[in-house]
């Protein structure tokens, strides 16, 4: 084929084509590794996941086949759903503070930065830096932090007079949600704040300079200029929060262990999903049907969520024309 | 997804590792899976030893990371590819390697007159009655106390509850922390339950609640964790915050006059240099038992589709044997389940001596087969009655309607 149409085709041309085409060869070389990787390392798990849902398993062990049984397992079984509804909840939770402490405070962060104040470039690498350490150090290090008896929190606490406030944090049902929250926030708080950062500074100066000589307060600027024009970056961190929260592990299983320590306050959907697919020593033995199932629940959860969320927040995002 | 994708590349390390097993000379060669890391160098000695005399045996010994052995263990036998000999845990989590049929029954093949009921019962399957496992040896609660500060303070050791609790009391007046236990950790939760409740719900309670004749709701074990209870006056402040690490540290810096542990804790005492000693549980009345709440701790098994299976019987044999048991306490500092063997550890000694009196540690050796596990039953209705969230009477009954409620 390539030959008959060369014949017909001026050698300039020719060498045109057997451009387009290497370049073509090309674009499949330095796709393949990501294609590659996607294929095994993302779509292969979700697929086997979904597999591993429909059948019976005995440990490690493939049994029958049997449609739906374990997703009727998972949300219908009061043995399994008191839990799933009791991490589910415990996830909300946690979407909700991020978005009012951690994202709250961020944009109050970004409206201060945004300012350039004296000493605004310290302040900006100040307020990144926790993120970019390791979730695992950040974890065991707050732990050591929060501790009852040693502990830097309680032990500050005492010494300027609130002997009174220092608490277990992570002992108490009440308190240690919050606290693991708080740690999260303080891990991440420098990333919304340098996505609103961003997009502050990407709104013309002289839209807010002219708003501020037609008399604007400060407030007014902020509500009515700034938060519109900022829409974009606020989508996207509502989402990254919305599947961050629903995804969260780490912190949970490094400062509260597997079975959500204590009585199940601080257990989550992942912590759940471990649980039950892998077993450990004190909750029985692994079991990949119910594990896999939580694990699609999940997926569908956010995938379905975080589609709409993004859908909505969208649609109210304002063009800068 | 994270984790499946760890399992899968797990799955991969494990067959890769497998692929390499070696084929014979003249010799017969037998891989030999464990947990046990930190006993490596003592099982290549006791394997020399079983080498010496088989000649035509050769054993390579494997630890893998502990937590995740389980994983890698059911991964390779179901992939087919499994070690000859293995570590096998016990009671729940045999079943899980045992039931599939990936363990070969050692009943009429090894001789395990040597070995009690008691301690067969770890590892033996509840389906179908056979041993799948010799054991290997066995953990006992037991509790720790400072020599110096019961000096120093003048407090006798108590032998009852009522002591028991005068002594912490004195303790406490003193400014010592009485008890390093807390809360955190759920799983050190059961493991101090297992020093107190024994002698409160007494030696019949286990035979009655296991064969069915009564369940949790008992007012033996009731009245167990309302007594149980008491104690939350005499850990360290904050106590629902402290975990494992906090406690050991509170122990062996000598806040803290007692600890509640296991067997297992001794080495860790030994190596912080503490002036310490052990003792049982205190007695509910005086002139009462003093039961010690003991498990076992593991067993070795044989690969049902080994090629080797000759040899690894043979090799399975000797761990049966009193030669092997002396090894195992001489160069591993355990209770050997094998009986006959000479414990000169004197710590370890006494932990022996406790056994006159031992009863099983109940959640592990009876209700960790099916999910909801008493364990995890039990650790939850412990924080959440330490924590005054249940009262003693909520708390076992809802360890009752979940062990009911399992499958």
């Amino acid at each position: 084929m390539a030959q008959r149409t060369a014949t017909i085709k001026t050698p300039f041309e020719n060498a045109l084509a057997r451009r387009r085409q290497l370049r073509k060869l090309w674009l499949v070389f330095l796709l393949f590794p990501a294609i590659a990787i996607l294929l095994t390392f993302v779509f292969l798990p979700m697929a086997s996941a979904i597999l591993y849902s429909v059948y019976e398993w005995d440990g490690l062990v493939r049994g029958e086949f049997i449609g739906l049984g374990n997703f009727q397992k998972v949300l219908l079984d009061p043995r399994n759903n008191q839990f799933l509804i009791n991490a589910f909840f415990n996830n909300v939770k946690v979407f909700i503070a991020l978005m009012l402490v951690q994202n709250g405070l961020a944009l109050i962060l970004a409206l201060f930065l945004a300012r350039e104040p004296k000493g605004y470039r310290f302040y900006q690498i100040a307020f990144f830096l926790p993120v970019i350490l390791s979730t695992v150090i950040i974890g065991f290090q707050w732990k050591l932090f929060l501790n009852p008896i040693f502990g830097l929190v309680n032990t500050l606490l005492r010494s300027v007079g609130l002997g009174d406030w220092a608490m277990p944090w992570l002992g108490l049902p009440e308190t240690a949600l919050g606290a693991m929250i708080l740690v999260n926030a303080w891990h991440w708080v420098g990333f919304p704040t340098l996505v609103f950062l961003a997009a502050i500074h990407r709104i013309p100066k002289d839209l807010i300079e002219a708003a501020r000589l037609d008399g604007a307060s400060e407030w007014m600027i902020a509500r009515d200029i700034i938060w519109p024009l900022m829409a974009p970056a606020v989508t996207i961190i509502v989402v990254l929060t919305f599947i961050g929260s629903f995804n969260w592990f780490e912190i949970p299983y490094i400062m509260g262990g597997l079975e959500g320590s204590p009585a199940y306050s601080t257990d989550m959907l992942g912590l759940l999903f471990y649980r039950t697919a892998f077993g450990s020593v004190s909750a029985g033995n692994s079991d990949f049907g119910t594990g896999s199932a939580l694990a699609v629940l999940i997926f569908i959860f956010i995938f379905t969520f975080s589609t709409i969320a993004t859908r909505y927040l969208t649609s109210r995002e304002v063009e800068l024309s | 997804m994270n984790a499946i994708r760890k399992f899968a590349s797990m799955a991969v390390l494990s067959t890769a590792t497998f692929a390499y097993a070696g084929t014979a000379l003249a010799q017969t060669e037998l891989d030999f899976w464990s947990w046990r890391q930190e006993d490596v160098k003592a099982y290549n000695e006791i394997i020399a030893a079983f080498e010496e005399q088989n000649p035509d045996i050769k054993v390579t010994f494997t630890a893998h990371e502990a937590t995740s052995y389980n994983t890698i263990l059911t991964t390779a036998l179901a992939g087919g590819a499994g070690p000859d000999i293995m570590h096998t845990r016990s009671y729940g989590s045999l079943e899980a390697i045992a039931a599939p049929g990936y363990l070969e029954p050692l009943d009429g093949k090894i001789d395990l007159s040597a070995l009690s009921d008691d301690e067969l019962l770890g590892t033996t399957l509840r389906s179908d009655g056979h041993v799948y496992a010799v054991p290997f040896a066995s953990q006992t609660i037991v509790i720790f106390y400072n020599k110096d500060l019961f000096e120093q303070h003048d407090v006798a050791l108590p032998e009852t509850w009522d002591e028991f609790l005068a002594a912490s009391q004195k303790f406490k007046d003193a400014g010592v922390i009485p008890l390093a236990n807390g809360l955190a950790d759920a799983w050190t939760m059961e493991i101090m339950s297992g020093a107190f409740l024994p002698n409160f719900y007494g030696k019949d309670f286990f035979g009655d609640v296991t064969s069915g004749a009564t369940d949790f709701e008992d007012e033996r074990f009731v009245n167990a964790l309302e007594k149980f209870e008491a104690l939350k006056d005499y850990m360290p402040q904050g106590y629902e915050g402290v975990d494992y690490a906090t406690m050991k540290q509170l122990f062996s810096a000598g806040q803290a006059a007692m600890f509640v542990g296991g067997s297992f804790d001794i080495p860790t005492f030994v190596s912080a240099g503490v002036n310490f000693d052990i003792m049982q549980g205190p007695a509910a009345e005086e002139g009462g038992p003093r039961m010690v709440a003991t498990w076992l701790d593991g067993g070795y098994g044989v690969n049902a589709a080994s090629e080797n299976k000759e040899a690894a019987l043979k090799f399975i044999q000797f761990t049966a044997t009193q030669p092997f048991a002396q090894m195992l306490t001489d160069k591993l500092a355990n209770v050997p389940a094998v009986d006959g063997a000479k414990i000169s550890d004197p710590m370890l000694a006494k932990v022996s001596e406790f056994h006159a009196e031992a009863t099983p540690y109940i959640m592990l050796v009876a209700f960790r087969f099916n999910k909801p596990t008493g364990s995890t039953l039990l650790q939850n209705g412990l924080q959440e009655l330490f924590t005054d969230k249940k009262t003693a009477a909520e708390v076992a009954a809802d360890i009752s309607a979940g062990i009911k409620s399992a499958e």
